[in-house]
């Protein structure tokens, strides 16, 4: 089955709101807003002709422009919470494959940064524990649900979240000095 | 007096040094007497933030980058990237270049196995059959230095082609060595797979069910091991394999239970088989002419993203892409077989012997860089 199949086929059998993205890039994907996470996973896995047995991937990365292509679906769910209405947001990728069918579908979701919580698949998929355990870690998104959610690349005691586009490295981590040097220094000056 | 007697676990801590870990990773583990009740595996020694750095660098510049994901293999890391980013362009290669890249890439295919069964072998206390397969690994590193001049971390496949054309007298050289190969991994069985003492290690240790496989999103050898045929060169084929006749060896439970850490020890050493398949065929095949489509200096792919994967000797190395128009990725992830493949020891570890974790990881081939990135 194709993607388009397989949004059809969501969006007949579930209640969730959903969208069918084509026009970014090579590969098409279905957009599911973030509080239908965990009923479209499930039917994505359990159904007969789906039949999602694996997990490929799970990434997600910062959206700073203004480009909201769905900010509007959230927005007044969150309203409250996001008094300022910050248009930053975490857009985050499930890749699923069906080693029975032979097919594979991009699922596509997004939290705002101000809140940045959504369901955890682990489970339904064994292999989404480390996997999301890497994106909190890099990308600070909290899965709720998760059942060990901890740091896994970086030391526990660690600030901040690299993969985010407004992070600045620190200076200095417990006893380790990391001020630039005054040859990478130069380098950056140049850089501006 | 006895009901005085008190027991616990008692926690003891593997690595990061421990020199059959296959690399800096650390096991917290719960024992109780030899047996372990709980394995935590502590990673991200040696993560480097190349997924940052990829944000920084231009596309062409992140290919010796992909060199250090996996240092073993690293033909291999660099084709699954170039072929993200020509996927997301929609890059057309000549078909000399697709040729060369498959024959590169099995013959770095070939050395990861075969450090891998002998790393295997030497955590398991056999010592001559990885020096003997160390001595192998080195006429392969003499032919890709042929091609390129290095011999570990090439940069040798780049997006639109490859960098450089075959050396004369690189064809003879290679079934030079594909001829002595083939006695080579004879050998290599009678001394070790069909070993008995090797084969009472080995079968029936951690064996892992296709349906957990899957769940666990094992790849590559792992997962064959466990019995399910797949394998991305098949599935979902890419470059020049569809041309190309080979089989895929599978797990089959013939010494112990289907899954265990012989099955996944034997795919691999039948891969190597198939490799040595592949390679003569594309030495029959390849065409003259052009090495490299034409590229321009600073790439800009068009908006949009991609997740592509290719067969690596670790299983499948996917890479997604996010690209925004610009002169370097947007955000870039790589999802490695290592990766997966370390996420499954806490299930699988449970109630083994503390030297069986060492067969659990040998057989799995995790190699640390690429877990860690």
């Amino acid at each position: 089955m194709n993607t388009l199949e397989i949004y059809e086929q969501i969006k007949k059998n579930t209640k969730a709101v959903v969208y069918f993205q084509e026009e970014e890039g090579p590969t098409p994907s279905i957009y599911v807003r973030s509080d239908y996470l965990l009923e479209v996973m499930n039917y994505l896995k359990n159904d007969d002709q789906l039949f999602f047995e694996s997990l490929m991937s799970q990434t997600g990365f910062h959206e700073t422009e203004n480009s909201k292509l769905f900010w509007h679906l959230y927005f007044d769910v969150n309203i409250e919470e996001d008094g300022e209405h910050s248009h930053e947001e975490l857009r985050l990728f499930w890749h699923l494959y069906s080693y029975r069918q032979g097919h594979r579908v991009v699922i596509e979701s997004s939290v705002p940064i101000g809140k940045p919580e959504i369901a955890s698949v682990a489970s339904i998929w064994k292999g989404a524990d480390w996997l999301e355990r890497e994106t909190y870690d890099l990308l600070g998104v909290k899965f709720i649900g998760h059942p060990d959610l901890r740091r896994i690349m970086l030391p526990p005691d660690w600030e901040g979240f690299p993969l985010r586009k407004d992070y600045i490295s620190p200076l200095s981590y417990q006893t380790i000095d990391n001020t630039p040097s005054e040859i990478t220094r130069s380098f950056q000056e140049k850089g501006k | 007096m006895s009901a005085a007697l008190k027991t616990e676990f008692l926690t003891i801590n593997m690595g990061p040094q421990h020199p059959s870990t296959h690399g800096v990773i650390r096991f917290i583990i719960k024992t109780d007497g030899e047996i372990i009740h709980e394995c935590d595996p502590d990673v991200g020694y040696l993560h480097r933030g190349i997924e940052k750095i990829a944000e920084t660098v231009s596309w062409q510049g992140f290919v010796p980058y992909t060199d250090r994901i996996d240092y073993v293999c690293s033909m291999n890391a660099n084709l699954s990237y170039c072929m993200a980013v020509e996927k997301l362009m929609g890059l057309e290669i000549p078909e000399r270049a697709e040729y060369i890249r498959v024959i590169v890439c099995e013959l770095n295919r070939i050395s990861s196995h075969a450090i891998a069964i002998g790393a295997a072998n030497m955590d398991m206390g056999a010592f001559t059959p990885f020096v003997h397969l160390l001595r192998e690994r080195e006429h392969i590193n003499d032919l890709l230095e042929m091609i390129c001049g290095a011999r570990l971390t090439y940069n040798y496949i780049c997006i639109g082609g490859v960098n450089y054309d075959l050396p004369v007298g690189f064809r003879a050289k290679t079934e030079e060595f594909l001829n002595h190969f083939e006695v080579v991994v004879e050998q290599i069985h009678r001394l070790i797979s069909y070993n008995r003492i090797f084969i009472k290690r080995f079968a029936n240790v951690a064996s892992v069910s296709p349906e957990m496989a899957m769940s666990y999103n094992l790849v590559g050898p792992n997962l064959r091991g466990s019995g399910v045929n797949f394998d991305v060169r098949k599935a979902e084929p890419y470059s020049v394999y569809p041309e190309l006749d080979f089989d895929i060896p599978l797990g089959d439970g013939c010494e112990g239970t289907l899954g265990d850490c012989y099955d996944r020890y034997m795919v691999r050493a039948k891969e190597i088989k198939e490799s040595i398949k592949i390679i003569r065929q594309c030495l029959e095949k390849i065409p003259e002419g052009e090495i490299k489509a034409v590229v321009k200096s600073v790439i800009k792919p068009p908006k949009g993203h991609v997740y592509f994967r290719t067969e690596t000797p670790r299983g499948d190395t996917g890479y997604f892409i996010y690209s925004d128009g610009q002169s370097s990725p947007y955000r870039l992830k790589i999802r490695t077989g290592s990766f997966t493949g370390m996420s499954i020891i806490p299930e699988i570890a449970k109630g083994v012997f503390i030297a069986d974790l060492v067969a659990i990881i040998g057989s799995l081939d995790i190699v640390a860089p690429e877990l860690d990135r």
